[in-house]
């Protein structure tokens, strides 16, 4: 069935070897004397560091602070960007006076706003939390009121003929049609929680990755300062990841990746 | 007219100095000025260029869009919003389905501000699925379909909630000319086992003469009712021998000289 193929992702064997082979240069310039520099470590080394640091539990505790942190703060952002972005969407009204607020907020660098974040919530995981959600929340209210506004005359008039009400309208036939943008919202918004996690815990929260590998950096260990770098990097991979596959299950979002293989 | 008499005398759809004079965007739509009766039960098509405002005046028939001026009446009641028992099917099927659902699912839209029990829901879209022959493929998605078979999902769905009258607005406008015969027939058909009244809107001469009992010429700017013509053709109609006939081919030449072709 169309749903089931959708769902199945693809591991692109290629791009994969590309990666590796990247890893295999690094090791070469490191081994072969090419790159002597003193903290740059060869990958070898950040797996061994890794491997410590697994052992000692301290990685798992690292990421799974990260992890909840950023998924905390991205669900809020998705419920709060859903009500936002269906309110501007639906009402002519919340568009009028409301978007300009949205535009002028949105467009305020978010990292500027950790640390007033710090000065109001102190060196907490709320602090994070709510740096995360407020920085997630702009991609979901504008894809969200974007995709609805999108939806086809066609479909608005076919609800009317049909005398659906208003909200019978909104759930039967506006939000699925705009899911296929909501989606889009939700993952640009996955990437940015990751990032503004990051940043959080660089400078204020201490805990998770962000803060050991500022850590580790200033305590001269390079080799577990890229063991945290390479785990980032692995969680936002794979949260997009399991984001785009659970999406896929979203008929409206199924439907419109088949229709585009079809093309 | 009041409503008591509208209905006594038969009479679906009635509209008096209906006017719309667009602004901004819309402009290219040019201005009304129609005056026009329906007789329940009657199949009237409404031909004129494009751009003339035939899909307005459906609109403005169906409740879906504001006039700047004149009233409608559906059965002796003003029509402001879309009525009970009157159902639009327009030009663009792959805009008007919704693509996430199948064609079991589409089917059931129409139902879903209904308050028809589920048994029954099921036999309506049964029904209506059968109709046009679309039965076997219910678990399709509608982009899954060929063009002729999504306007057919889109005329079921319709035919679905049980409308009194079903307004067209160029339903067959872009499909293939086998299809579009094919099309008009079962129509015609439906028509005739049905006798649901049925406005259509065309830009072809020779769908309008071929489907209707009247066929009314839009033209002009403001747009009115250049002509109307009744359409002496006996049914059932037949796509070969019909369109030969010289009341037909008569026809077709006076409705081309009304719209000044």
């Amino acid at each position: 069935m169309a749903l089931a193929r959708a769902a199945t992702s693809r591991v692109n064997i290629y791009g994969l070897v590309t990666l590796v082979a990247l890893v295999a240069i690094w090791q070469l310039l490191v081994d072969g004397g090419v790159v002597t520099a003193q903290y740059i470590v060869a990958p070898t080394e950040v797996v061994a560091a890794a491997d410590e640091l697994l052992a000692s539990g301290q990685l798992q505790e690292a990421t799974l602070h990260t992890l909840s942190a950023v998924l905390i703060g991205w669900a809020l952002a998705v419920v709060l960007g859903l009500l936002l972005g269906c309110m501007f969407g639906l009402f002519r009204a919340a568009r009028t006076y409301g978007m300009a607020t949205v535009d002028l907020l949105r467009s305020l660098p978010t990292i500027a706003l950790v640390p007033p974040a710090v000065l109001v919530f102190g060196f907490s995981v709320k602090m994070e939390v709510s740096v995360i959600t407020w920085a997630a929340l702009w991609p979901i209210l504008i894809n969200t009121a974007g995709g609805i506004a999108q939806v086809p005359r066609e479909l608005h008039d076919a609800a009317r003929t049909f005398r659906l009400s208003r909200l019978r309208t909104a759930v039967s036939v506006i939000v699925p049609a705009a899911m296929p943008s909501i989606v889009v919202g939700a993952r640009l918004a996955m990437a940015v929680a990751v990032i503004l996690a990051i940043v959080a815990e660089m400078a204020g929260n201490p805990a998770g990755l962000g803060y050991e590998m500022v850590f580790a950096q200033q305590a001269i260990q390079p080799a577990d300062m890229f063991a945290f770098i390479v785990t980032i990097g692995l969680l936002g991979v794979v949260l997009n990841a399991a984001l785009v596959a659970a999406t896929r299950l979203v008929p409206p979002v199924a439907v419109a990746e088949s229709q585009r293989e079809r093309r | 007219m009041s409503g008591a008499q509208a209905r006594a005398d038969g009479i679906a759809f009635e509209c008096e100095g209906v006017r719309e004079s667009f602004s901004g965007a819309e402009a290219h739509g040019g201005v009304l000025d129609v005056s026009l009766r329906v007789a329940t039960g009657e199949f009237l098509t409404i031909v004129g260029g494009s751009g003339v405002g035939k899909t307005t005046l459906l609109k403005i028939l169906g409740g879906l869009a504001p006039r700047s001026a004149g009233a409608v009446w559906f059965r002796g009641r003003t029509v402001n919003d879309p009525p009970e028992g009157v159902v639009m099917v327009f030009q663009d099927y792959s805009r008007s389905l919704l693509p996430w659902r199948t064609v079991d699912q589409n089917m059931s839209l129409g139902l879903e501000a209904t308050a028809l029990p589920k048994p029954q829901r099921r036999d309506r879209i049964d029904s209506a699925l059968g109709k046009v022959g679309l039965l076997d493929s219910k678990r399709k998605y509608p982009w899954q379909l060929s063009g002729g078979m999504q306007q057919r999902l889109q005329i079921a769905r319709a035919l679905a909630v049980e409308p009194e009258v079903l307004l067209m607005d160029e339903p067959f406008g872009s499909l293939d000319a086998i299809t579009k015969a094919t099309l008009q027939d079962e129509l015609a058909r439906l028509h005739v086992e049905t006798r649901k009244t049925i406005i259509f809107v065309t830009h072809d001469v020779e769908e309008a003469i071929y489907l209707g009992d009247r066929v009314v010429v839009l033209a002009g700017r403001p747009a009115v009712i250049a002509r109307e013509f009744e359409v002496p053709l006996k049914r059932p109609r037949d796509q070969i021998t019909t369109r030969e006939q010289p009341e037909f081919l008569e026809l077709r030449h006076h409705v081309h000289m009304a719209l000044g072709a």
